[in-house]
């Protein structure tokens, strides 16, 4: 019996560990390409081994005087972006389940019903009206016509996984908070806040990677090079009419995805934590 | 407060009011007239990667001389029209753009270019004499003129030394072969076929999809996306079926490379003889260092028609007319048609104006020798502002036969309806 679990557990390793390695091979690609020399790039068979290694196209995306790369500079700017966007909708999206979850008030499920919908429009759909109104606030090629959208895209993702969660932490720590003298704020920011910092932490990872990664918004929202964040910046390597430069792009590739996996590696528990607790997988 | 008011008369205070406006007046003349000779202007383009990092160095050769400054803004060309669909018509627009021609009929129907009047052309020395056919009429659409040709990217047939080699398929001259039927090329790349070596391929990436590819053997052909009057597809008619099923010929013979495969990689790494693609590639094969040649794109069917895709200088509808910034645009069209040699020489795109055909310098690059011979034979797509959609429904049709999923024939006719359906 004993036997058996213990053969049943290596293959079940097995299985997971090969499911790993393909899911990094494209990942550990990515890293070798970019620290091959440009002639080495496209050579039959593959090397695996990047030998003689170079950091040149790093230099390239990093420092170029190019207009075409700004990499350094989008680096910032997608970081900014994200971060304030993360800040934006956790905080925006608390506050709105909070009450939608605990709280008694006519139009309630209307008001929830509304915002979850919000979730099957497509993003394309507003592109055009979301646009019109950015440039009517004069927010084109800011910080904030990128972040506020970049925050209404998550938002209603947010207060659904919010007030879910929220509708799971027992009645009675709030009541005790009650009569204990704290009024509805200090429970909402004493109470039910610190129990969530899981599902937050999940919650903030999913707007930071939605903003990290969104292409089309900032690509239509950002008529200044300086401003692009690093999607439109990466797109820029790739020569017109798919005359690839392999080299900045893989760099650019393998610098873009490192905050991702520190805040991933950082959050990783948490993240996890959020999505079992909130029964949802984002 | 009230009477320091009342010491001020009307008479002094209208005397007053209008010294500071004639002051203002005469301060703003200076500074106009700096303004008319530093304009910045905002030039949209799609020359990501290595022809931006040329266009780049011409610009600031532009400043250098004019003083006129130019922010660009590059973007690839797909997501560079959907910038423009959205941004032009809230008034965020860039100066000017530049576009390929098949974009031109769809963007001057939905109003988000200007039409350019004959006398600003002439008056500023653009003329037709000076161009040919093909890149004159693609800047027009429904008799009106939209845009002013720069370049000519077009097609033509690279032959790998090394492949063509060792199969056996070098001249007595020590040159490659070059194919001059469809029978031959078949011939040609079968003998060269081996492992994972193919003899001839078609399009940068994914061969399969390469709509660009298909057209010109289509215009080889004597057949059309549309039919002569605009209105209805012609895809369904016997002489593009006859493409179709050449296009399925490819892979299922082995000669041509998977549907989704990289052709240049191909080339490039030895593996790949006989490519027909794009002007474009040439620079990179020789950075590279690919012991190639060129020739013309071999007539495969009844005419030796080459597919060109000339990029167009356009001026996108503003939110007001600002005569400064228009000139300054005109200014860069007119000094890039007059410095279009250099444009060419490092970008490897022949000009669409014939005032540098003569350079001895480009006349001297076997590359760009066979680009130019071929001017005769440039076709363009239709114009129609339906092209760009029937191009994006064509994609997955022409890959679908290429991998043998479905035969020429069913395929065409499903192009067809498909693009019979799309609004007019």
């Amino acid at each position: 019996m004993s036997r058996g679990r213990d053969a049943q557990g290596l293959l079940l390793a097995a299985a997971l560990g090969a499911l790993a390695v393909l899911w990094l091979l494209p990942v550990v690609w990515v890293v070798v390409t970019s620290l091959k020399p440009t002639a080495n790039i496209i050579r039959v068979p593959p090397e695996w081994i990047p030998w003689p290694a170079t950091l040149e196209h790093y230099v390239e995306v990093l420092f170029s005087s190019s207009r075409t790369a700004r990499i350094g500079r989008a680096f910032v700017n997608s970081l900014v972006v994200s971060l304030g966007t993360v800040i934006l909708v956790v905080g925006t999206s608390a506050l709105a389940a909070y009450p939608l979850a605990r709280m008694r008030f006519p139009g309630k499920t209307f008001v929830f019903s509304v915002i979850v919908g919000s979730l099957m429009i497509p993003n394309a759909v507003v592109l055009v009206p979301q646009y019109v109104l950015v440039q009517r606030l004069g927010w084109l090629s800011t910080y904030q016509g990128l972040i506020v959208p970049e925050a209404a895209v998550t938002f209603a993702f947010g207060v659904f996984l919010l007030r879910q969660f929220f509708l799971t932490i027992p009645h009675e720590l709030e009541d005790a908070a009650l009569i204990d003298g704290a009024n509805t704020w200090q429970v909402f920011a004493r109470i039910v806040v610190p129990l969530s910092q899981p599902v937050l932490a999940a919650l903030a990872i999913f707007a930071f990677r939605s903003a990290w990664n969104d292409f089309l918004w900032p690509l239509i929202a950002v008529n200044k090079a300086e401003m692009f964040p690093l999607p439109v910046a990466l797109a820029l390597l790739r020569g017109a009419y798919s005359s690839e430069s392999y080299g900045p792009i893989m760099a650019g590739a393998a610098l873009s995805a490192l905050p991702l996996l520190i805040v991933f590696l950082i959050a990783n528990r948490r993240i996890v934590e959020g999505v079992r607790l909130s029964g949802l997988k984002g | 407060m009230s009477e320091r008011h009342a010491g001020v008369s009307r008479r002094t205070f209208v005397t007053g009011a209008a010294a500071a406006a004639g002051a203002t007046w005469l301060a703003r003349g200076p500074r106009r007239a700096a303004a008319q000779t530093k304009a910045t202007i905002t030039y949209w383009n799609g020359l990501t990667g290595a022809d931006g990092k040329v266009m780049d160095e011409l610009i600031d050769q532009f400043t250098k001389e004019t003083g006129i400054k130019i922010e660009q803004q590059r973007i690839p060309w797909a997501d560079l029209y959907a910038k423009l669909q959205v941004s032009v018509p809230a008034g965020e627009g860039p100066d000017l753009a530049l576009i390929h021609t098949v974009e031109v009929p769809h963007f001057a129907s939905d109003g988000v270019l200007e039409v350019i009047d004959d006398s600003a052309m002439s008056s500023r020395g653009f003329r037709a004499a000076d161009y040919l056919p093909a890149t004159w009429q693609g800047g027009t659409f429904e008799g009106k003129r939209y845009s002013v040709a720069l370049d000519v990217p077009q097609h033509l047939l690279y032959l790998n030394v090394k492949v063509m080699k060792e199969a056996g398929l070098l001249g007595a001259d020590g040159r490659p072969k070059v194919p001059a039927s469809r029978d031959e090329l078949v011939q040609m790349a079968k003998q060269m076929a081996k492992g994972d070596t193919f003899g001839f391929g078609i399009g940068t990436v994914a061969p399969g999809r390469y709509t660009w590819g298909f057209h010109n053997l289509l215009w080889q052909n004597g057949a059309n996306v549309f039919t002569a009057d605009l209105k209805r597809s012609a895809l369904a008619e016997p002489a593009a079926v006859e493409v179709a099923d050449f296009w399925a010929s490819f892979f299922a013979q082995k000669i041509s490379p998977p549907s989704n495969a990289s052709c240049r990689d191909a080339f490039i790494a030895g593996k790949l003889g006989m490519w027909i693609a794009g002007s474009w590639n040439f620079t990179g094969l020789r950075e590279a260092k690919v012991d190639f040649t060129a020739a013309p794109v071999p007539r495969l069917f009844k005419q030796p028609v080459v597919w060109s895709m000339p990029h167009q200088f356009t001026f996108p509808k503003p939110k007001g007319a600002d005569a400064a910034k228009r000139d300054a645009a005109w200014t860069h069209i007119r000094w890039m048609t007059d410095h279009v040699a250099e444009w060419t020489l490092k970008a490897g795109q022949i000009s669409a104006s014939r005032k540098a055909h003569a350079d001895p310098r480009i006349t001297a690059d076997p590359v760009l020798k066979v680009l130019m011979s071929q001017g005769a034979n440039w076709q363009v797509g239709q114009p129609t502002p339906r092209w760009v959609a029937a191009e994006n429904l064509t994609r997955p049709v022409i890959e679908s036969v290429y991998i043998g999923q479905k035969p020429g024939k069913a395929a065409m006719e499903d192009l067809a309806r498909q693009i019979n359906a799309l609004p007019a």
